[in-house]
């Protein structure tokens, strides 16, 4: 699904947002499952994500949901500093594609082979992204 | 005219509820009350220890402090304390600033684990006690005195330390129970906790009502949350009883285990064409565990489906986030990060081993 002709960017400002979409089964009490912050098995390891230098919320959600025909009860976000930081160090690379639409803003985050970290970095991202709150649809969800 | 305020202490608070947003939370000026407490308190001892045929302090002594906040320094939770220059005493003479300045080494021994100067009055480390009462474990209160570019640190553990020599301590303290008894006479209560233990609290004519509305037999009524200046034996850092009490409420009825699940279950395909359907001997596992688990008092947590049919039931537990997966395989895999610090511990362990889980997901009732 990448687009060969460009190599994943690493990604390199801290404050950039990496936005992601929460399946609706994935959102209880106002708050995402952690299991939206890590990937699934058929993800290689990569946790897609939607970067805010190219998108913004709202235009994310909407290419998820009508481009992609895929599920989301809203766009939450975590920043590079907050995927790069310790514990459980990992990288974000800025990743367009072309399939199976068009997405320059495409982005992942890599994780690596270690239930314990993935699970460990999932909860740490879950959290910040609690913090910050959904970004769109405007407002916390309803408990 | 008003006098001329000069620089007396900079407090700086530190942790997340500092950190988070501008200013400072409300509820915590009252370590302003409590620092001034402090410092009138061993500026008093100060001056009957230089002034020895004299058992009281002059009439008006304290109103020479007079501390005042007139600004809050940008960027954190910075309260910069002053107070009117004093007239007719040399700095080194003034009690008050002694006493600020014997306290900050109180406070610097303390944290660096050596003996508390000799020059400090023992008496006055039981008025410690108040100062630091509601921080929480992640936060500190740095004072720096004027023109230096840093001072000591106080935390609960510097707190603790400090009152070492009394058996138990005062902090803030919440705690959810059962009431099971109702002294109208002596206005107190006794709270039954989770675990069995008894908790004593005073009542007031504000929350009678709803102390007796929750009593009912066998102390089985409703659940209640209790908010108030608990004490703590210093040893096992258990809470003993409450002096006061700032706050009681009705706990509201938890959401079933059952529905709770149920609302969880689905069916293959969920996940956007993707995701196997709720495995059913999962279904069954989950309720008798998180009935076990909320049986102990923990919250009920949030459940969420797992793509491989599986169940997840996640907790917030102040800084740490724990998760409990039961598998389609049988076993179940629990971890608890603090995602503040950082550690995490995990275990993956037969179906059967609730304490286990427990151990994890409330280490500290272990």
């Amino acid at each position: 699904m990448t687009d060969d002709q460009d190599e994943p960017e690493r990604l390199t400002d801290k404050a950039e947002l990496l936005f992601r979409q929460v399946h609706p089964n994935w959102l209880k009490d106002g708050q995402p499952s952690s299991q939206a912050f890590k990937p699934t098995p058929k993800d290689d390891g990569k946790l897609s994500a939607a970067r805010g230098a190219k998108t913004n919320p709202e235009e994310a959600f909407v290419h998820h949901t009508d481009t992609l025909g895929l599920q989301s009860a809203g766009t939450w976000a975590v920043n590079v500093e907050e995927v790069e930081a310790t514990p459980v160090p990992l990288e974000a690379y800025g990743d367009p594609v072309t399939e199976p639409a068009p997405d320059p803003a495409h982005a992942f985050i890599e994780y690596p082979d270690d239930r314990k970290l993935v699970e460990a970095k999932a909860k740490i991202l879950r959290a910040k992204a609690g913090a910050r709150g959904r970004l769109h649809p405007n407002g916390q969800p309803p408990t | 005219m008003a006098p001329e305020l000069a620089p007396f202490l900079a407090l700086h608070f530190r942790g997340d509820r500092f950190d988070a947003d501008a200013g400072m939370p409300v509820e915590t000026l009252g370590e302003l009350v409590a620092y001034r407490e402090l410092v009138t308190e061993v500026a008093r001892l100060v001056f009957l220890e230089r002034n020895p045929d004299r058992q009281r302090v002059p009439k008006g002594f304290t109103d020479r402090l007079s501390l005042r906040l007139r600004q809050v320094a940008e960027g954190s939770a910075v309260p910069l304390l002053e107070r009117p220059a004093p007239a007719d005493v040399l700095p080194l003479d003034d009690e008050f600033d002694v006493a600020r300045d014997l306290i900050s080494e109180a406070i610097e021994a303390a944290a660096t684990g050596q003996t508390i100067p000799a020059g400090f009055p023992s008496d006055a480390l039981v008025h410690f006690n108040r100062l630091g009462q509601g921080l929480h474990d992640d936060e500190s209160i740095e004072l720096r005195a004027p023109n230096a570019a840093s001072g000591p640190r106080y935390t609960q553990q510097v707190r603790k330390a400090l009152l070492a020599g009394r058996s138990n301590y005062q902090r803030d303290a919440t705690i959810v129970g059962w009431v099971t008894e109702l002294d109208a006479e002596r206005m107190r209560f006794h709270l039954r906790r989770s675990d069995g233990s008894i908790v004593p609290a005073p009542i007031d004519v504000v929350t009678f009502d709803e102390v007796k509305e929750a009593l009912a037999p066998s102390g089985e009524g409703s659940q209640v949350s209790v908010s108030g200046v608990g004490v703590f034996d210093r040893t096992s850092d258990q809470l003993v009883r409450f002096d006061s009490v700032h706050e009681l409420m009705a706990e509201e009825a938890d959401v079933s285990v059952e529905d709770l699940i149920a609302a969880s279950t689905v069916e293959a395909g969920w996940l956007d064409d993707d995701g196997a359907a709720t495995d059913p001997a999962v279904l069954q596992r989950t309720t008798a565990l998180l009935d076990a688990i909320v049986l102990q008092g923990i919250p009920t947590p949030r459940v969420f489906p797992v793509p491989d049919g599986g169940m997840q039931a996640e907790w917030t537990l102040g800084d740490r986030e724990v998760s409990v997966t039961v598998e389609p395989g049988g076993t179940l895999y629990v971890i608890s990060v603090n995602v503040v610090s950082g550690d995490s511990e995990d275990a993956t362990v037969a179906n059967d081993d609730v304490a286990e889980v427990l151990r994890l997901v409330v280490p500290d009732a272990s």
